[in-house]
Order: structure tokens, then C-alpha cells, then sequence
């Protein structure tokens, strides 16, 4: 009864912070660009604790691309997964949704199922590297939700993509 | 010179060929001595010459009906590229009695093919009494009975689309598909951040209505067999999940929600009592059927592909799907209960979105080739692939009532793309816009 | 997001539970009036003689009341109309009461003009609601241009609208090859094709920013195997030779013959070419739906002296391919285009009458079939 209680609030605080946040979710990826120049607002980098959601964001990174109609966690990813999980384990009282996207180029519904094989992808390599896999949920967006609005391929690269998205989790 | 002669030496040759190809066939069916047999195999294709005069108002109150009527008759049926409305300013003569002889020598001579006459009354109660006559200009024959509706006034323009209905079903013999509407994603806002909402209109966008709030993303409605209902995709939980919506009363519930999964693409079988639709479980997504009154579910694909984009043959025993299992997308065949496929697509380049015909003999679809996108018909069983369309991005093609046309999205490139719908008849022709800021269209059936 | 197996269980019966429930209690599925139904019934349509009648009988009033409808009508047999009953409607359904109008919030019952509203394909900002703005009115062709009676036979090649993407040739060649892609390259084809202008009807086609290439193909993108034959035509050169070869022992043949008066020659492929091209010019099958234009027909009729076709003898003589309605239509069409073009008689030598007195036209329109 009690694992299901705590589904239950998590399954719950999940989609409140899904809601609340993911699709529209555009603050990380500007303070990270002013993280990695001057700094904004003078809020200075060596501000950021290693435990906040923003370092998270910002210093590890929270997304992760992809190839062409490729799943696959290229090398890049894998650093970056690395650090995600490193960075998860350390902050357990931290879940996460795995948000995958897609390209424009291609139809709505193939675009889902292969956000979703994005998600997943990024999602295993966190389990094999040590989270549990109850804190972390993956949702897809198709193309529903580009990072970039051009239809070249400088956009899209950075459009296949997963995103994870942290969330406040349970105990904390 | 030689230019001309050339010309002219082309054209008896052309001659002389039709002539020789006729032979075969043409005297090969009786021909009787005495008796001329000619063969002709080279028709025009351009729209039929019609007029639309005003309807007659016969009763007070109905002069606006009057001519909105033959307005909207007359768009139904030049927007269909199969007529052309020959415009009021060119009529000889005018029709002042709806029960007079027709001057047909008057139509004749503006080259009108077909005529439409139509009467309208309406009453204190709001009823709105419409009759209409198809006749046959050149042949000085009615064509048809004559027919009369009787409905609300607020339904004019229904009105006005069975009527035309019954003018293109009588000229063309096939069915028609004015008295429809379409259910669609309206959309609004940047590209990243884009506002959708369900919306329903008439086929010809007029009478839209929203069905949701902008508050979650949806996606890719569908209508039900009777037009009763409407599946689609919506984020509202913050995942996709499937909804079904009452049309009439706008109210919604979710499909069937799985924790720890994500459903999308929903179509419903012709029955109207099973929904296929995609599940998504961890990395692999397949296509499960559901039965709305038992709530029993069965899993039809079990590849670790993606199979996707589920729709029904209108007989209900196969259902046409998107499958990557060959490494790329293309289209599959299967029985409606599952089991093994048979992939039908095998040109160049990707297929997805398959829409089985409402006739049965062929499935639209989407393809992606070589930076482009098409909408495309072919065959049940893959033969005579025909695309018709080709743009930066079409994708989704629903069809009219008579399998006769299709709409599909059509979006542009660049940051301030956006999406609109167009429709084009399955010969190619006829392309044309239907309705800015949409996407996703499902066409209903012909309303009852 | 792994459960153990009961507590999954747990939770999809708790859904399922509350979807049944929602089912029993929600009473979703109330079927309802959907939109305003609509009732049909037959109007019965009266001779020009009984029309006169009827006018002679009530003089003061040359409207007629709503009631004369009804009258016993001679041309149609036994329609069974009434239309003052209102209901005896033949297919669509009855329901006195009209029901609520699904109209919550926009709600535009006004008939506002809609012819007025043209297209306006690309512009993205067109007003979103209401009205009706889709109304796909195009304004209808000025043109109605009574078809000249008589062109000369190379004419069948007009000139394309302005608008119209015109191809460089004769695309027609372009048919043939084998694969399903290359329609693509076909689509460029464009208006030139048949020959008529109006056939493009996408001339209103917008011309939308990002699609640079009109997403029209052709008419006929992929060649059925036979036709190929036909389009890829055995080399142009060689047919030209033949049929002037022809043409000319023909010419040669027929001046000869032609004092011939009583018992009259044969009529030449020259005279014949030019009845097929008489007739052709207006048999038209755009109107056609896609059975019909899988049906061929063989029409037969009278002519008259003057060439002129006699309408009433105009018979279906036999049809391959389809059945019922479409038939029907695929004969119809040829029935106008025999009058049509006849109206004015065709070019046909009076010397030969009792050649082409009587004529069988065999209408096959299957190579302009969609499918």
C-alpha cells in the first residue's frame, strides 16, 4: 500500500511538473546560453550549487542530441548521460521526465514514436548508469515543441533531442 | 512554313493514328454496312459548363436565401473543379418562376450544359423550405426528379449543399460531398510554442466551431463512422493519451489511460465500437485495438518497430499501418485481427499515414522523398502509385465522403511557418486552400 | 516508471472501474440530434403545357400558390411527389422538430454573402472563426464563351491560361517510365496537356510561398501499361511518315472518285479525321466520376442532310466496363457532345450521305481513367 501511495503522489507531482513546465520550457536553455558568456543578471556561474536543477541545466546540460532518425546515444550523449546520472544519484531527492522530440521533417505520428525511442534511449542509459528507474518518466513530443524554428539542418540537429527535465521528487 | 507544315503534317497523322486505332475495337463491336463506326478515345477533361440562377423566393422573407442558395450551390460545385458557374452577369434570361418551361434555347446559347433551379419559402416557424430542378440543357431534358428539403433556417447552407450534392451525383454518378464537415488542429502562435485547439467546420469552412481550449496540445482528430464523435491526442495530463469527444456535447474523456505509456493515432473502425490506435511501452510503440464496450484490448502488432498510423478498409477487415521494420517507413496490410503483414509500399523514399478509401480501392498517403513531401494514392495491394502533391511539408490526407478528394496540411518552411489545409481532387487537380492556421483534417461522412 | 505487477493491476482496475462507471453514469454516448436534420421529398415537374393551363386558368395570378406543385404532371411518371406533404422524403431523414442547432459560440445564421468570401489561400492570417470564411468560392469564370461552331481542326491545342505553369513540349512523352517516383517530374507537365484551357483549375491555384513547384501532376502522372503505347506514340517521325504516305494516296484517290455522285465512294480518313475532331471538341468527360470514366459506350444516331445529329435517335447501343449509373453518365456525356457540336451540322460531304446517314460512335474515355 505504501509503494502505491507513493506512485500515486509521484505519478501526480510528475505530470503537475510536466504540466507546469516541459512544454514550454524555454528558461533552461536561456540561462544557459548566458552562463556560458557574461553572466546574466548577475547571478555569477560560481553561484550555481552543484545541487541545484540549474547546474543541472546549465553546467551538466540537459538535453542530449541525436542523428537522423537515429536513437542511438552517440558520444557526446553518453558524456553528458554520464553527468546526468552522476549528478541524479548524488540528488535523490531530485526525479526527472525525459522529454524526446523530433525534426519537423517528418509525419506527426512517426515523429512521436521516435521522440519516444529517443526518451527511452536517453532514459536506459540513466538506469544502466544507476538511477532507479521509478524516478524517471519519458514523454514525447513528436515535433510538436521545436528548440529552433528554421527548417535547415542547423535547426533541426538541434531539435532531435531529449530533454531532461527535472523535477522535485519524493522525501525531499 | 515549314513550321506550319509540320503542324499540319502532324495532325493527319494524329488522325490517321485514331483512325487506325479505331478500326480494331470500333468494327470489331457489329458494325452494319451502311453504318458509319468511328472510334474516339481523346476527351476533353474541363469543368461542365452550369448556371445557377437565383433561386425564386416564394414566400416573404426568403429573397436573401434566394440568392445565397444559388450562391453557395454554385461554389459547391465549381469548388469541386468539376463545373464552372457561368456568372449571372452572362444569363439571357432569368428564371422568374420556378414551375415555367425552361428557355433552353437561352441557356444554350451561354454554352450552360447543366441548369439549376431552385425555390425557397420559409416559414414563421423558422422552417425553410428549399426545392430545386437539374436540367439538361442541351438534351432539353430534366435530369432527375425535381426535389424539395425542408429544415431550420439556421441550416440554409446545409441546404444548399444537398442540393448541390444531388446535381454533382446526377452528372457525375458518383456520390457527393458537400453536406460534410471537418474536424481539425486550429492553430495559433509561434512555431515553438504553437496554441492548438479542435475545431469542426463544413467541408467549405464555413460554421467552425472549437471543440477544446488551447490549454493542451492536441493532435490529429479523427470522426467517428456517423460523425457522432471525434478521437484525438491530447497533452492535457502532460503525456499523450487518447481522447474520445462527443460532438454534440463537447464532452471528452480519455481513451484508456495505461501508467507508464503513451497512446497516440487513434482511428475508428468502421463498426464504430473499436478504436485501433498506437501505445507507446518503453522505446517501442505498436498498434493495439480497443473495444469501446467491453474495454477489452489486443495488441496487433508486436515487432519492436514502429508501427503506427492504424486505419481501417471500410469493409472492416484489414487495416492499412506505417511500419519501420524494414528500416524505413512504409506501409503495411494486415487483418483486422492482426497477425502477419504484408508491406505494400515500395517506391522510393519513406510512406506513413495511410488512409484506406471510403470506396476501398485505394489508400492515401504521405511520402517523404528526397527533401520533399507528397500526398499520394495507390492501390490496396501498392500497384499504381500516384502522387499529387509536392511541397516543402504535406503530410495527413483525409478523404471526402465519396473517395472522390482529399484533404491534407501543407505546411511552410522557416520560422514563421505555418499550416493550412488543401484539398485536391485524386486526379492531382483542383488543388487549392480550404482553410489558414490548420492542420490534421478528418473529414466526416456525409451527414444524414 | 516500473510498478510491481499488483500495483498495476491495482491501478488499471481502479481506471477501468471508474471509465465503466463514467460509461454508466456519464451517459456519454446519449446519441443526439446531431445538427439541423434535414427533410427531402420529390417536386414533380409539370409540361410547358400544363404550365399554360394552369396560367390560363388562374389569370389574376400568374405566381403561382405553393400548392400547383402538386399538379398531376404528365411529364413524370408517377413520381409519387406530394411535395405538400412535407415528408416523404426519398433518402434523407425525416424529423419534423428541428433540432438544436450545435452552434455554441460562433454562431453566424445570418446568411452573409458568401460568395464574396474568394479563397484566399496562403494568407496565413485569415480570420480563424466565424463567418464563414472558408467559403471556397471562387468567383465564378467570366468567360462563358459559347462555343464557337465550328474550329479548325488544329485548334486542338489552345493556349494555356497566362497563369498556368505552361511546359516547355508536350509533356505527354513523360508518361511512360516505369517506377512509381518519377511522377514527380511528370507534375511539371502542367496545363499543356490536353489542350483546353479550363482543365487546370488550380489557375486559382495559390501560389503559396514555400512550394515552389506547382503540386499539380499531370493528368495522367503514371501511364497504365497500355497507354504507354499510345503516349510514347512508336516514334513521331515514323507515324508522320506513314500517314502522309496515307493521306496522300488517299487525297489521290478520293479527287479521282469523288464525280462519283450516286452510288457514292467511300468516305475518305480525311473526312472521317475530321467528324471524329467535330464531335471530339465537345465531348467532355471533366464531369465524369471515376466509374463513369471507366465505362466505354457506343452511341449510336441519325443524321440529316445537313449534317445535323437527330436528337431522338440517339441510343446507347452498348457500354463495356461499368455498370448502372456510371453507364448512364458516360452516355450522357457523349449525348451532348454529339449535340453539341452537331448543332450547326458536321463537315461531312453531302455527295456520301448514304455513307454517314447513320452513324455508331464508340466513346472510350479509359485512358483519361484517375485510377
Amino acid at each position: 500500500m505504501k509503494t502505491f501511495t507513493k506512485v500515486v503522489f509521484l505519478t501526480t507531482s510528475l505530470a503537475l511538473a510536466a504540466c507546469a513546465k516541459s512544454p514550454f520550457d524555454r528558461s533552461g536553455d536561456a540561462a544557459g546560453a548566458g552562463a556560458n558568456g557574461l553572466d546574466n543578471g548577475g547571478v555569477s556561474t560560481s553561484a550555481l550549487s552543484p545541487n541545484s536543477p540549474a547546474y543541472f541545466n546549465q553546467t551538466i546540460g540537459d538535453k542530449v542530441l541525436f542523428n537522423v532518425d537515429q536513437s542511438t546515444i552517440n558520444d557526446t550523449a553518453r558524456a553528458t548521460l554520464t553527468q546526468q546520472a552522476n549528478w541524479l544519484n548524488t540528488n535523490t531527492t531530485y526525479n526527472a521526465i525525459i522529454e524526446g522530440h523530433a525534426d519537423e521533417q517528418g509525419t506527426r505520428e512517426y515523429n512521436l514514436a521516435l521522440g519516444a525511442r529517443r526518451a527511452a534511449a536517453a532514459r536506459d542509459f540513466l538506469v544502466a548508469n544507476g538511477v532507479a528507474d521509478n524516478r524517471l518518466r519519458t514523454v514525447t513530443f513528436g515535433k510538436e515543441r521545436p528548440l529552433e524554428v528554421c527548417s535547415t539542418e542547423a535547426c533541426y540537429a538541434k531539435n532531435r533531442r531529449a530533454v531532461t527535465v527535472i523535477s522535485a521528487g519524493v522525501g525531499s | 512554313m515549314m513550321k506550319q507544315l509540320l503542324k499540319c503534317l502532324s495532325l493527319v497523322a494524329a488522325i490517321g493514328f485514331s483512325t487506325l486505332a479505331s478500326t480494331a475495337p470500333a468494327t470489331a463491336q457489329d458494325c452494319q454496312e451502311g453504318v458509319l463506326c468511328i472510334e474516339m478515345n481523346n476527351p476533353n477533361i474541363e469543368p461542365l459548363p452550369f448556371a445557377a440562377p437565383a433561386f425564386i423566393a416564394e414566400s416573404a422573407g426568403a429573397d436573401q436565401y434566394a440568392r445565397d442558395l444559388a450562391a453557395v450551390v454554385a461554389a459547391d460545385l465549381q469548388g469541386s473543379g468539376l463545373f464552372r458557374a457561368i456568372s449571372q452577369d452572362a444569363f439571357i434570361s432569368q428564371i422568374t418562376n420556378f414551375d415555367s418551361p425552361v428557355q433552353y434555347a437561352d441557356w444554350k446559347a451561354i454554352n450552360a450544359q447543366a441548369l439549376v433551379t431552385g425555390a425557397v419559402s420559409v416559414t414563421g416557424d423558422g422552417q425553410i423550405i428549399v426545392k430545386f430542378r437539374l436540367f439538361d440543357v442541351f438534351s432539353e431534358n430534366q435530369m432527375g426528379e425535381g426535389l424539395q428539403f425542408v429544415g431550420s433556417t439556421k441550416g440554409w447552407r446545409r441546404m444548399a449543399h444537398k442540393v448541390a450534392d444531388a446535381v454533382y451525383s446526377r452528372i457525375t454518378g458518383e456520390g457527393g460531398y458537400f453536406d460534410s464537415r471537418t474536424v481539425f488542429v486550429s492553430e495559433t502562435g509561434p512555431k515553438n510554442a504553437r496554441l492548438k485547439r479542435l475545431a469542426v467546420m463544413d467541408y467549405d469552412g464555413a460554421n467552425q466551431q472549437f471543440l477544446t481550449d488551447a490549454q493542451a496540445i492536441v493532435l490529429a482528430p479523427r470522426f467517428s463512422p456517423n460523425g457522432d464523435r471525434v478521437l484525438y491526442t491530447s497533452y492535457e495530463s502532460g503525456f499523450p493519451k487518447i481522447y474520445v469527444l462527443d460532438v454534440a456535447s463537447v464532452g471528452r474523456r480519455v481513451l484508456q489511460d495505461q501508467p507508464g505509456t503513451m497512446s497516440f493515432a487513434p482511428r475508428f473502425a468502421p463498426n464504430g465500437q473499436d478504436v485501433v490506435f498506437s501505445l507507446t511501452t518503453g522505446s517501442n510503440t505498436d498498434i493495439y485495438k480497443l473495444n469501446l464496450a467491453s474495454g477489452q484490448r489486443t495488441q496487433l502488432t508486436s515487432s519492436p518497430a514502429i508501427e503506427t498510423a492504424p486505419s481501417y478498409s471500410p469493409d472492416g477487415t484489414q487495416i492499412v499501418f506505417e511500419s519501420d521494420r524494414s528500416g524505413t517507413q512504409q506501409l503495411y496490410v494486415m487483418n483486422a485481427g492482426g497477425g502477419e503483414a504484408t508491406r505494400i509500399s515500395f517506391g522510393q523514399g519513406r510512406y506513413g499515414t495511410p488512409v484506406w478509401s471510403p470506396r476501398g480501392d485505394l489508400v492515401a498517403f504521405t511520402k517523404q522523398n528526397r527533401g520533399r513531401f507528397h500526398i499520394g494514392v495507390m492501390r490496396v495491394d501498392g500497384s499504381g502509385e500516384r502522387l499529387l502533391t509536392a511541397s516543402f511539408l504535406d503530410e495527413g490526407p483525409t478523404w471526402s465522403p465519396n473517395g472522390r478528394v482529399i484533404m491534407f496540411t501543407r505546411e511552410t518552411a522557416g520560422s514563421g511557418g505555418s499550416s493550412t489545409l488543401y484539398s485536391v481532387d485524386i486526379s492531382g487537380r483542383n488543388l487549392k486552400a480550404v482553410q489558414a492556421n490548420a492542420s490534421d483534417p478528418s473529414w466526416s461522412p456525409l451527414l444524414k | 516508471m516500473r510498478m510491481s505487477p499488483n500495483t498495476g493491476t491495482y491501478v488499471s482496475g481502479m481506471g477501468h472501474a471508474a471509465f465503466i462507471l463514467y460509461l454508466i453514469v456519464g451517459g456519454f454516448f446519449v446519441s443526439r440530434e446531431t445538427d439541423l436534420d434535414v427533410e427531402v421529398s420529390n417536386v414533380s415537374i409539370i409540361s410547358g403545357e400544363d404550365f399554360e393551363a394552369m396560367q390560363a386558368q388562374s389569370p389574376g395570378e400568374p405566381d403561382l400558390p405553393p400548392a400547383p406543385v402538386t399538379p398531376v404532371d404528365v411529364d413524370q411518371p408517377a413520381p409519387a411527389v406530394e411535395p405538400d406533404t412535407p415528408s416523404d422524403p426519398p433518402p434523407p431523414t425525416p424529423d419534423p422538430i428541428e433540432p438544436e442547432v450545435v452552434e455554441p459560440d460562433p454562431l453566424p445564421p445570418e446568411p452573409v454573402d458568401p460568395v464574396e468570401t474568394p479563397p484566399t489561400p496562403e494568407q496565413p492570417e485569415a480570420p480563424e472563426v466565424d463567418g464563414d470564411p472558408g467559403a471556397t468560392l471562387i468567383v465564378p469564370n467570366v468567360r462563358p464563351v459559347p462555343r464557337p461552331a465550328e474550329r479548325i481542326a488544329d485548334e486542338v491545342v489552345e493556349q494555356p491560361d497566362p497563369e498556368v505553369e505552361i511546359g516547355e513540349t508536350d509533356q505527354d512523352a513523360t508518361a511512360p517510365a516505369a517506377d512509381p517516383t518519377p511522377v514527380e517530374e511528370a507534375q511539371e507537365e502542367t496545363a499543356r496537356e490536353e489542350s483546353t484551357t479550363q482543365i487546370v483549375t488550380e489557375a486559382d491555384e495559390p501560389s503559396t510561398s514555400a512550394p515552389t513547384k506547382s503540386a499539380r501532376p499531370g493528368r495522367k502522372p503514371k501511364a497504365p501499361a497500355p497507354q504507354v503505347a499510345e503516349t510514347t506514340a512508336p516514334s513521331l517521325a515514323d507515324s508522320i511518315n506513314s500517314a502522309v504516305a496515307e493521306a496522300n494516296t488517299e487525297t489521290a484517290v478520293s479527287d479521282n472518285e469523288n464525280p462519283g455522285g450516286g452510288t457514292s465512294s467511300p468516305i475518305t480518313r480525311q473526312e472521317e479525321g475530321a467528324f471524329i475532331l467535330g464531335i471530339q471538341k465537345c465531348w467532355n468527360v471533366g464531369a465524369l466520376g471515376t466509374d463513369a470514366l471507366a465505362v466505354s459506350v457506343v452511341v449510336g444516331f441519325k443524321l440529316d442532310q445537313a449534317a445535323k445529329p437527330d436528337v431522338g435517335s440517339i441510343k446507347l447501343i452498348s457500354s463495356k466496363g461499368g455498370s448502372g449509373a456510371a453507364v448512364d453518365k458516360a452516355y450522357q456525356a457523349a449525348r451532348r457532345a454529339i449535340i453539341i457540336c452537331g448543332s450547326d451540322g458536321y463537315n461531312l460531304p453531302l455527295d456520301k450521305y448514304d455513307q454517314w446517314r447513320e452513324v455508331q460512335v464508340s466513346f472510350n474515355a479509359t485512358s483519361k481513367e484517375i485510377r
